[in-house]
């Protein structure tokens, strides 16, 4: 460190020290209340997809047993085709990480579950949809 | 957030005489007022308020770099255990839905085949409706209404995984979509017709 300044040079000098120190102090103040609000804010977003995501998935399996065991107590009731896809369907929820929210396949593999579960649905001629369901308008332009 | 901004340098005023414009003071807009005071204490207080309006200006300009940084660094862990804190609860409720509505929509012959008797197949029914009227946005408001009466019970420890992996039974207690998914649990058991996946269970924590 230089001596205590005492001229105008050094007055400038010293002046640009303290707004240099009077923004690392502002910086120091707003990282720490930024790691509590960004923490925070970061918390309510994963909050509400954590449950939209789990709703989701828990909406597909709970299908997939529903008509695992129709199939269990009449076999004959689904066609063999749709009885794969349903057994497929169930397979792919099962392995959807759902306690990784960084995991990069995930949306893909949301996106495949999807795919299988319309399919499911078309074949079986019936609507199961509720108010907040995915419609993913997108992906039926797409894919369809 | 960003209010806060404003007062985080400290405001008091060396300046008595201008007590009441300070405010305008950091724009310096008072020259005039100045006129009748000489000329040294006239030039000190505009050093001295020049100072301090530096002062606060770099203060500011740190504190909002810093707040954007710090934000960044902890939106991602934030985001993270508040998934994993409700992926769970919502994954519960979800089956609540799939297995009512596709319950639902069978046919009234394989609807006899999975729940035997008349009671049943009620109970199905009104867990169909029940949870059929419940949006998605109602679900995730009764969702988080259930965890901020936990939280305010129990002040919320760092560690918030915990309570997603202590069972939701304290966490959202008096919750409907709760009563729903135990409403689910009971069929279930009195029906083993119906073979659910339910898991029981929590997630283990990592």
């Amino acid at each position: 460190m230089e001596p205590k300044p005492t001229g105008p040079d050094d007055f400038l000098e010293y002046t640009v020290l303290l707004d240099e120190t009077q923004y690392n102090e502002g910086y120091r103040d707003g990282y720490s209340d930024g790691l509590i609000s960004g923490n925070e804010e970061g918390r309510g977003v994963g909050l509400k997809l954590g449950f939209q995501i789990g709703e989701e998935l828990g909406f597909y399996r709970g299908c997939v047993d529903v008509w695992k065991s129709v199939i269990r107590v009449d076999s004959g009731s689904f066609s063999l085709r749709i009885k794969k896809s349903i057994e497929q369907l169930g397979e792919l929820v099962g392995e959807y990480p759902r306690l990784e929210p960084e995991n990069e396949r995930i949306q893909e593999m949301m996106d495949t579950i999807r795919l299988k579960f319309r399919l499911i649905l078309a074949n079986l001629g019936v609507k199961l949809e509720y108010e907040g369901y995915p419609k993913s308008s997108k992906l039926e332009m797409e894919d369809i | 957030m960003e209010h806060l901004n404003l007062e985080t340098a400290p405001r008091s005023s060396n300046d008595d005489k201008d007590l009441n414009d300070d405010d305008i003071d950091f724009w310096g807009e008072d020259e005039t007022l100045d006129t009748d005071t000489n000329e040294a204490s006239s030039h000190s207080s505009f050093l001295n308020r020049e100072w301090k309006r530096r002062h606060e200006q770099f203060h500011t300009m740190g504190y909002r770099d810093g707040i954007t940084a710090g934000k960044e660094a902890s939106a991602q862990e934030g985001f993270n255990v508040g998934f994993k804190q409700s992926v769970h609860s919502g994954y519960n409720w979800g089956l609540v839905r799939g297995i009512s509505s596709a319950y639902i929509n069978l046919s009234d012959d394989l609807k006899e085949k999975l729940a035997r008797t008349v009671e049943k197949r009620e109970r199905l029914r009104n867990l169909y409706q029940s949870s059929h009227k419940i949006s998605t946005m109602d679900a995730l408001k009764m969702y988080h209404e259930s965890i901020q009466r936990a939280e305010t019970k129990q002040e919320p420890s760092e560690s918030s995984s915990q309570i997603s992996s202590g069972d939701n039974g304290e966490l959202s207690m008096y919750n409907q979509l709760d009563d729903l998914f135990k409403e689910l649990i009971s069929i279930q058991h009195d029906s083993p017709e119906i073979d659910l996946k339910i898991e029981q269970r929590r997630e283990i924590p990592e």
